[in-house]
Formats: structure tokens, sequence, C-alpha cells
């Protein structure tokens, strides 16, 4: 079996709808161009915005687009936490949403270095079964830590228990287990930038073309330009 | 099941490959071999030998010989194994050669693989690595408390029947069967004496209930202090059995413990209390 195309080579921003898992909009893409396609950064099917997509040859950049930090905007619904921090879950607790003072000191333990617990995967499947599921059946999950770097953390509004926050977070920090620790549950999870490119800039799956991608050269350029 | 010692040894194909050490092949490994499977792909297991940790300079004592995870694996439904020396050189290459070499190397377009999987010189490849790299990857939560070091543990203390809820099948100990003493013979008791492999992990010294062959099994883990012994052994009287096993392999399953090593008074006290380990080894359930 001959290995998949290395052209076209570049990277594409696109803005993922909510629904398909961030496999399904790789597997768009690749049935488009035949190229091997790769992308840095899975957003969970429920999640929308902009995912970073290695085209053919330029899944060689992966190692240096992986760690980018990331920047989302989030709804979250502080009445009531999910079994995955995020809708497809099953509510696992309610409770009356927090006063605005009780909210911000709450915040305030979750800006700078973190542990957080990974959450339960709601786009993950084991054996065809979702791994909250198995979590109900009472396979019970473990959840290991993971150390995150919150950078800003900042509520754009917060009313009937809603609050909007948006957040500039190091690579690998999940949103849901951010909304956990809130004691409530992301509704919406939108992801504006990744490193130096925005979701501005990105096309839906549809309208993407080869004629999008950017070549390696500027993506390492402006790579190299955001860290300096 | 194909074995393969070199990624080209495997016949092209689309795979979905489950990676990991999969030492004892307990319920997180066959979790994610399963995760695998569910790809629809040609599923391979990428595993490596020796212990990845017991190359890096840490003491593993495994849970099953390579052997016996090919076996499991196979019975898990597993079509190849590519198996990986794992040495200085594998522990040096980049995460990405690895990648390229060992996963793309054999087709793999799926990849399943525990959460917390790292790969690569200085662990520095991860899953995410994996997906920009152009690979659909199937990352596999952690089943709370299932590990094969919990597993050691838990064997080191004898707690077989807790073990055994992990592996999802009882924790076993294997062998070749050599001569010993016929010292068991005298007595009234044959057993088989294991010569156990180096580096496997045993149970602490006493009897248990346990299996092998097709018959039930009473089996001492010791030093056979009634007789002064030094060498630790482990033998298995086969109840309603009375062949020769000499040069056979055989693969023990340890059920559950039935008591500590002793010196008794006599040796018909000893005698009377290897007829009790016998009857309760009749009447032992099968833990899992």
């Amino acid at each position: 079996m001959p290995p998949r195309g290395l052209e076209p080579a570049g990277v594409a921003l696109v803005d993922k709808p909510s629904g398909p898992s961030s496999f399904a909009v790789v597997a768009q893409i690749r049935r488009m161009t035949g190229a091997r396609t790769g992308h840095a950064g899975t957003l969970d099917p429920f999640a929308t915005g902009l995912l970073l997509l290695l085209s053919g040859r330029a899944t060689k950049l992966a190692s240096c687009l992986v760690g980018l930090d990331k920047r989302y905007s989030t709804e979250i619904d502080l009445s009531a936490r999910t079994s995955t921090g995020d809708p497809e879950g099953e509510v696992v607790a309610r409770q009356e949403p927090p006063a605005a003072g009780e909210l911000e000191s709450r915040l305030a333990t979750l800006r700078g270095e973190i542990d957080l617990p990974i959450p339960a995967a709601s786009a993950v499947k084991i054996g065809g079964e979702r791994a909250y599921k198995l979590a109900r059946r009472g396979v019970e999950v473990e959840m290991p830590m993971r150390r995150s770097t919150v950078r800003t953390l900042d509520v754009i509004s917060y009313s009937e228990g809603r609050v909007v926050l948006e957040l500039d977070v190091s690579s690998g920090t999940y949103i849901r287990a951010i909304a956990d620790a809130l004691g409530g549950h992301c509704v919406t999870l939108r992801r504006t930038w990744v490193g130096p490119f925005s979701v501005e800039d990105a096309v839906s799956p549809e309208a993407f073309s080869p004629a999008r991608l950017l070549p390696e050269r500027e993506v390492l350029a402006r790579v190299e330009a955001a860290r300096a | 099941m194909n074995v393969a010692r070199e990624p080209a040894e495997l016949a092209p194909a689309r795979r979905a490959a489950a990676i990991g050490t999969f030492d004892g092949v307990h319920l997180g490994h066959r979790r994610v071999v399963e995760a695998a499977q569910a790809a629809g792909l040609r599923t391979t297991v990428v595993t490596f030998d020796p212990h990845p940790r017991a190359v890096l300079g840490g003491r593993v004592e495994l849970l099953a010989t390579l052997e016996r995870r090919l076996e499991l694996l196979e019975a898990a439904g597993v079509d190849d194994v590519l198996v990986l020396r794992f040495d200085e050189h594998l522990a040096a290459l980049e995460a990405e050669e690895f990648a390229e070499r060992m996963l793309r190397g054999i087709g793999a377009d799926v990849i399943a693989v525990g959460e917390t999987f790292r790969f690569g010189r200085g662990r520095e490849g991860n899953l995410a690595l994996l997906e920009a790299l152009g690979f659909d990857v199937r990352r596999v939560p952690l089943l709370a408390n299932v590990s094969s070091s919990r597993i050691r543990e838990l064997v080191h203390a004898g707690e077989m029947e807790r073990a055994a809820a992990l592996l999802g099948r009882p924790p076993e100990v294997e062998g070749i069967v050599v001569h010993g003493d016929g010292r068991g013979r005298a007595l009234g008791f044959p057993t088989a004496n294991l010569d156990v492999p180096a580096g496997l992990l045993v149970p602490p010294d006493g009897v248990y209930a346990g299996w092998t062959n097709g018959r039930r099994a009473a089996v001492s883990v010791g030093t056979n202090p009634q007789f002064d012994g030094v060498e630790r052994r482990v033998e298995a009287h086969l109840l309603d059995f009375d062949d020769d096993l000499y040069d056979q392999r055989l693969v023990v399953e340890v059920w559950s413990r039935l008591r500590g090593q002793m010196r008794f008074d006599s040796v018909d006290d000893l005698v009377t209390a290897i007829g009790d380990d016998v009857s309760h080894t009749r009447e032992a359930a099968r833990p899992v």
C-alpha cells in the first residue's frame, strides 16, 4: 500500500462546526486533497472554532505546532456539573449558581499554573462505547492530572447562572476541566486562536480548497515571529 | 496471528495499531486493543521487549513472559504483532522518527493508545503529536486502579482474587517442568517442579489453590522449610493426575492463597497439612 500523498503541502485554517469530531473534519479535507492530513490539537465534537490542519509534507511541522498556546471563549452553565464537563455528558450534580463574588474567588484559584484532572472524554469510544457510558456502568474511569497554565481568564458576562469566559491557556489545557472545577459544564466552546493563527482567517470545511493552504515557510515564520 | 520483529516483516496493509508494553494483557490493555479493533482495519499490536522500564534502569518483575503475552493477544483476536526490541537505540529514536518508521512504516492509519502514552526520546512524543502527524488517534482513558504496577503489588501481597479482578483472569506463573528432589512423590504428593524464567513475578512464599494442564493443582512457592531448603521453588501437585510432565511448559493459574510456608513438628504433620491443602484446592473457586 503506497503511503498517502505528500502533496498538496501546507497548513489549513478551518473553522470546525459543532457536531463532527476533529478527525471527521480531517477525513473530509483528506478526501478532497488525497494527502496525508493531521491536525494540531483536538476540538471536542460539540466545540467550534479553529483547527490547524497539516496537509502532506507539512505534517512534518507537527512538533512545532502541537505545543502552541490557545485562546477560547466558552459559556459555562454553573447550575449543573456533567460527567464530561460538556453538554454531551450526564448531569451528575445540580446546585444554585454562585454569587458574582463567589465566582470571582473560584476563578482566582484557576489562574496561573494549575493541576486539573483530564476530564472523561466525551468524544472517545472504547470498543464502540463512549467513555462516559463506561463510567456510568460502574467501570470507573480514573483520570490522570495534567498541569496547565492559564494566562488569562476573563469574565465577559455573567447572568442567570451562565458565565461567558475568555481564556488564554497553554497547550493541552482542557476547558471542560476548568468548567468542572468552577462547578459547572461547558455549554458552548469556541477556539479563537492557536498561537499566531486566528479563526477569523479560517474557512468552513466545505469552503476549503487546496489554494487556501498556507505554505510551510510562512507558517514557520509566523510561529517564530510570535515566539520572539 | 503473525509475529514480526521488524516493521518490514509485516505484509502491506491498512492497520489499526494498539501500542504499549501490555505486560500481563490486563483489562486496561484489552480496552486499548478493543479500541483498535473497533476501527475495522487489520488489528496490529506494537509492543516492546524487554520491558522499557527495565532497560531504562528500573527493576520490573513481569506479570507474564513475552510468549504468554503473545498468546493472550492472539486470544484477544489481534491479527499481527510487531515486537520491537527495546534497547538504547530505540529509546534514543526521536518521537517523529519512531512514528514514521514503526507506525507509518507498517501502514497504521489508526493508533489506539492509553491516555498517558508517551514515546520516543525523552518520552517527548504524545497523542497530540500523533494526531498532528496525520494518524487517527483513539485515546483510551485509564481504568481506575488498573495498572500492571498495581497488579504486581496485589500479587506480592498474596491477594490473588483482587489481582485477578484487574487482570480479567487469575494471575499466572509459568515455567518448564524440571526434575526435583522427588520428595513430594515420597510423601504421596508428586509435584511438577517449575523452572521459572528470570524476571517473572512469583507470588510470595506459601501454598495456593490453582489450575494447570486442565487440572486443579495445589501450588507451593518457597524453600521447603521442612527440609532446610534454600532455593526458592514453584511446585504444583496436580490433582487426580499421575503422569510425567518433564520438559513441558506449564502455565499455572494461581487462584487463591491457602496458607504460608511453615515447618511442622513432624513429616506426618506436613503430610496432614498437604492433605488439607489438596481438599481446599478441590473446593476452591476460580476468581473472575
